[in-house]
């Protein structure tokens, strides 16, 4: 009887981690990109950006190919206002909600008691050169309209510099530094080479947890670096939409979250920071090498199939 | 630090149990080698979410001090793979990592239950009794999530049964049995449950007053 047992749970286990995907829940997909900032500016002309529109379009066209219900907002469109009613008339849903930016992103001292912070910077959050506080979207605006709403199911996704400030660890560690880089000062990179060196901060980490954000994110960089974009899209939108059809690592069928920051990075690192790790930015003050990083919670959420 | 307790209870657990595994083992105590597999399922539950199974998988390689009860000591590895998919298209995520534990053990005669395995036991003419060994040990796990560069730490716990199944001769012997993992994450419950198979290794036989014989 024990061997009989033994052997129902095992296959039990098995047989219920190997079915297929099931039905799709509902998706709804808010897709936002910002290429100009200053209306009476060209595309390319600071503070205006070129690309980062055409990435929200390409993402918001793949994800109704594979059956989300998108929001597209680029430009004048995509205000803070316009966000905050996009995710409020989701108020309640169950739904797997999921959240596109591709802009700027800064890193400000507002002098409103917040601190220095990292922001997501909507239409309308730039005047002049500066970013405007109560426009700029800090990590805790954006979860706090997510929660606000009620949502159970989010995940985010953020092509824009200073973008790791929204990738909380949660009890854990990330091993990729805030500023990704061998000729960063202190030393950018990866850590952790052996594990055991992480069981301290680990340790902390644990101990000093209390809660974290649902929401599920990978940002295109560091919450101490900039993101950059190529040829059609910024670097990480093109991996990411590269993912779509290329992403599924386990050959499941389904592109996770887990896959997507597991596509990018390598994407990024072989395609990009090869070349650009000696790469001196003078006017930034970097090392033009950047890393994706992603948030520490338990779930990972399936944004792509291969079979659709 | 609401943590800290779960932690600490770990802690004092596997300081408890192996002040008590150690006294119990006298000074020179039994010695017990044992490389042991395991494979089976875990359940992962974090708040608001529903709880869905992932495959697990371990090894470890351990020691027994001690004859009829005393001291479990063990480190090895562990993986789990993703789990399920739910019906919102969320799934737990796979990882993997290394553990240290430290326990106690206590072998009980399960002769009448068990007895057909009596066949396979080495000292079966001198002895018709079966030991089952029943051990808990708490420790800690240093993991990794698949595909990612995100690494946490967690207090775990794992009770395990064995019984041995069959000699191998030279102080060999193939024991099985299941064990329970339970794994303090911190935003997410986890709790399993796991075939074992052990190659147990005895260095060399004792004498009644407790001597090596050699």
């Amino acid at each position: 009887m024990t061997r009989i047992a033994v052997a129902a749970a095992l296959a039990a286990a098995l047989g219920l981690t190997a079915c297929g995907l099931p039905d799709p829940p509902a998706r709804f997909a808010f897709v936002y990109g910002v290429s100009i900032y200053d209306t009476l500016k060209a595309e390319g002309v600071n503070p205006n950006l070129t690309l980062a529109d055409d990435d929200a379009e390409a993402m918001a066209a793949l994800l109704a190919s594979q059956g989300w219900d998108v929001t597209l907002r680029t430009d004048a469109d995509a205000t803070r206002d316009a966000i905050e009613a996009d995710i409020g008339s989701m108020a309640g849903s169950d739904a797997l909600v999921l959240f596109y930016y591709s802009g700027h992103g800064d890193e400000h001292d507002f002098g409103l008691g917040e601190g220095f912070e990292r922001y997501l910077l909507p239409h309308g959050a730039i005047v002049g050169y500066a970013p405007v506080a109560g426009q700029a979207m800090s990590p805790a605006d954006l979860f706090g309209l997510f929660e606000a709403a009620g949502l159970q199911h989010v995940v985010a996704l953020l092509d824009c510099c200073f973008s790791g400030g929204f990738a909380y660890e949660g009890p854990t560690v990330d091993a990729v530094p805030p500023s990704f880089g061998p000729n960063e000062i202190p030393d950018g990179s990866i850590r952790f080479g052996r594990i055991s060196d992480a069981l301290y901060p680990t340790i902390t980490n644990y101990l000093a947890y209390d809660s974290s954000p649902k929401t599920v994110v990978i940002t295109a960089a560091g919450l101490g670096e900039s993101s950059w974009e190529r040829d059609e899209h910024g670097l990480f939108t093109g991996f990411l939409l590269e993912s779509a059809t290329a992403g599924d690592m386990d050959g499941d069928g389904a592109v996770t979250t887990g896959e997507i920051y597991a596509y990018t990075s390598r994407g990024i690192m072989e395609d990009w920071n090869a070349d650009h790790e000696d790469t001196w930015v003078s006017a930034l003050g970097e090392y033009a090498d950047f890393h994706p990083h992603q948030s520490g919670g338990p779930l990972e959420y399936v944004i792509f199939t291969t079979e659709h | 630090m609401r943590r800290l307790p779960v932690v600490l209870a770990c802690i004092l657990l596997a300081m408890a149990a192996a002040t008590v595994g150690a006294q119990a083992a006298g000074p020179i105590p039994g010695v017990e080698l044992a490389a042991t597999t395991a494979t089976g399922a875990v359940v992962s539950s974090a708040a608001g979410n529903g709880a869905l199974p992932q495959p697990m998988a371990a090894a470890a390689f351990g020691m027994l001090l001690g004859d009829r009860y005393g001291l479990r000591l063990e480190a090895g590895a562990l993986v789990a793979g993703p789990s399920a998919l739910s019906s919102a298209w969320y799934r737990y995520r796979g990882f993997y990592g290394v553990f240290a534990r430290a326990g106690a053990f206590v072998r009980f005669d399960v002769s009448g239950i068990f007895a057909s395995l009596d066949d396979a036991r080495e000292d079966k003419e001198e002895s018709a009794t079966t030991l089952a060994t029943l051990s808990v040990a708490a420790g800690i796990h240093l993991e990794r999530y698949d595909n990612s560069d995100t690494l946490f730490m967690h207090p775990g716990l794992d009770l395990a049964v064995t019984l041995p199944v069959l000699a191998l001769g030279n102080g060999l012997r193939l024991d099985a049995g299941f064990s329970i993992p339970m794994l303090f994450r911190a935003d997410c419950a986890t709790l399993g449950f796991a075939a074992t198979l052990s190659l147990a290794w005895a260095p060399a036989p004792r004498t009644a007053d407790g001597r090596m014989d050699r």
